[in-house]
């Protein structure tokens, strides 16, 4: 989900920048606030210690592999600015060392990859179970908060690529959120799995973190509603030639996005027309089914130890 | 390979007009292109830098690419052709991909250059005198010192996860063993980098850190710094007024 150089415009690239280094400046205050010195190595380190998990790639189903992306786990673990400024290093270093993602959208990197996934995941988590004494329940939230998170960082690339003028939204939104429904349940079982571990070994490292990250709550409040007003869109404007979009929403969209999704990846709902509104029903009832499948999930892990 | 002689922050400064200039170019602005990849080889033949290496690591890095394919497809206008099984495509989308591809292809040879040239860590104090958080970059030159250290760490893990997996019998459970170890594994890496970090920190203190770490190499920028820098702003200006239509 790295974007590279040459997709979005130049100002789009400045505007990125500029709202990069304002969340970065937020979340370094924050951070810096909350904890001491040890910080300092411990967000680098563990900037090298996402680096390597995502490069650890696991056997999934039938020939294909999925890894960790980190954000939500990260943020759980060492609160969400830290995370902020961990995944941010992440996100740089990938650029500057494997040119994963490029210059002039960096700041756009930036802001999907660590700055959104680590609030959101965060965020959502706390919202959907995290703060809760009951193990089992918190345990969904994390698995909702990481599934949410790699949805949402996804979306808001569609969105940001859809602004730039490169691919337009009822192409981009379904191919970026249905793909990521698939990479967002990987993401979400290795997080689950990993805190399952941690709350053995090393309980007092897996609890709720509330003074930390009350702003956290705003931000992902305001990207949700700037993505569901993005996602909205479509249905108010009249598209360039709707009945080509329709010829290709049904073709070529459908085809674009790939792996097995609950049946949800083409978006072709029976009775309704417009791709956009279909795109929204997905993701509602995506997002009911994954909060089912991560409390069963929760539930069953959680009866295992 | 030529050492630079140029200032890391100047090469970062130079960098990123370059890649601003060639995203401001309007579509289908094939001549400035050609002249913006003119520059790059210049730049490759003045650092000795071999092309095809070049080339190779900017094609590596390219994949994405593939998503521009759908441009034509779903760009408005004129229909300049159709497949067999009717998708139309159109000469502006046509257009529009090329310059796409152009763009992202130019940025990216200029980003391997800047990243061949220096080592990272001149990168890196580049970057802080240029007024990025100094806690940032001391966090990504962590991060980077440690990268490898931790990477091997997993490999470690891997192959001993291998090892017991041994007897697990036919893929399927060989399989499901290494699924279901898989929260055990990041997790045990998560501590052990945790672990790490507060060692480091103490080795840190026992050696007198007081806030910053020690640099060794003292950048100053020169006349020649200066001159590349306007040079590169100079050819920003004009892509921008290619872009309004004024050249």
């Amino acid at each position: 989900m790295h974007l590279p150089d040459g997709f979005l415009p130049a100002w789009l690239g400045a505007l990125g920048w500029l709202l990069a280094l304002a969340g970065i400046g937020i979340a370094l205050r924050r951070s810096d606030r909350s904890c001491d010195d040890r910080q300092l190595p411990l967000m680098g380190v563990l900037a090298a210690f996402v680096f390597a998990a995502q490069a650890l790639n696991f056997p999934i189903a039938a020939g294909t592999s999925g890894h960790l992306l980190g954000g939500s786990l990260l943020a759980l673990l060492i609160g969400p600015w830290a995370a902020v400024v961990s995944m941010t290093a992440v996100t740089m270093l990938q650029g500057l060392v494997f040119q994963d993602g490029g210059l002039l959208v960096m700041g756009w990197n930036i802001l999907n990859l660590a700055v959104f996934s680590c609030l959101s995941g965060w965020a959502i988590a706390h919202w959907a179970g995290y703060r809760s004494p009951d193990r089992r329940r918190r345990l969904a939230g994390a698995f909702v908060g990481a599934w949410l998170s790699v949805e949402l960082s996804a979306m808001a690339a569609a969105v940001e690529l859809a602004v730039g003028g490169t691919f337009p939204l009822w192409l981009g939104l379904p191919a970026m959120a249905g793909s990521h429904a698939v990479i967002g349940a990987v993401e979400a079982a290795i997080t689950v799995a990993v805190l399952v571990f941690l709350h053995a070994v090393r309980p007092a490292l897996v609890r709720p973190r509330e003074a930390e990250g009350r702003p956290a709550n705003w931000v992902v409040l305001g990207l949700a509603v700037a993505l569901v007003f993005a996602s909205l869109s479509p249905l108010a404007s009249p598209l360039p030639d709707a009945l080509e979009a329709a010829a290709l929403a049904g073709g070529f969209a459908g085809r674009a996005t790939a792996g097995p999704s609950l049946g949800l990846v083409d978006y072709t709902w029976p009775g309704i027309a417009s791709p956009a509104l279909a795109t929204l029903l997905a993701v509602a009832v995506g997002t009911l089914l994954v909060y089912a499948l991560g409390t069963l999930l929760a539930g069953w892990l959680g009866r295992r130890r | 390979m030529n050492e630079p002689g140029i200032d890391p922050g100047a090469a970062w400064v130079a960098t990123l007009a370059f890649v601003v200039g060639v995203a401001l170019l309007p579509d289908g602005g094939w001549s400035g292109w050609l002249a913006a990849y003119g520059v790059l080889l210049l730049a490759a033949l003045a650092l000795r830098l071999s092309l095809v290496r070049l080339l190779a690591r900017s094609l590596l890095a390219l994949p994405f690419v593939v998503a521009v394919a759908a441009i034509p497809f779903t760009t408005p206008g004129e229909v300049a052709g159709q497949l067999p099984w009717g998708w139309t495509f159109s000469h502006a989308g046509l257009v529009k991909a090329g310059s796409v591809l152009a763009r992202a292809w130019l940025s990216i040879q200029a980003f391997v250059i800047l990243m061949v040239a220096y080592p990272l860590t001149d990168l890196l104090t580049g970057l802080e005198r240029l007024g990025l958080p100094g806690l940032l970059v001391n966090t990504i030159g962590f991060a980077y010192r440690y990268l490898n250290l931790i990477r091997q760490e997993a490999e470690r893990m891997l192959r001993a996860r291998q090892a017991r997996a041994a007897g697990k019998g036919p893929a399927g459970g060989k399989t499901w063993f290494e699924l279901a170890s898989t929260g055990g594994l990041l997790g045990s890496l998560f501590l052990r980098s945790l672990d790490r970090s507060e060692r480091v920190y103490d080795a840190m203190l026992a050696r007198g850190y007081q806030g910053n770490g020690p640099t060794w190499r003292q950048l100053r920028w020169t006349g020649r710094d200066l001159l590349l820098v306007l040079t590169a702003l100079g050819g920003l200006i004009l892509c921008w007024w290619q872009g309004r239509g004024w050249v």
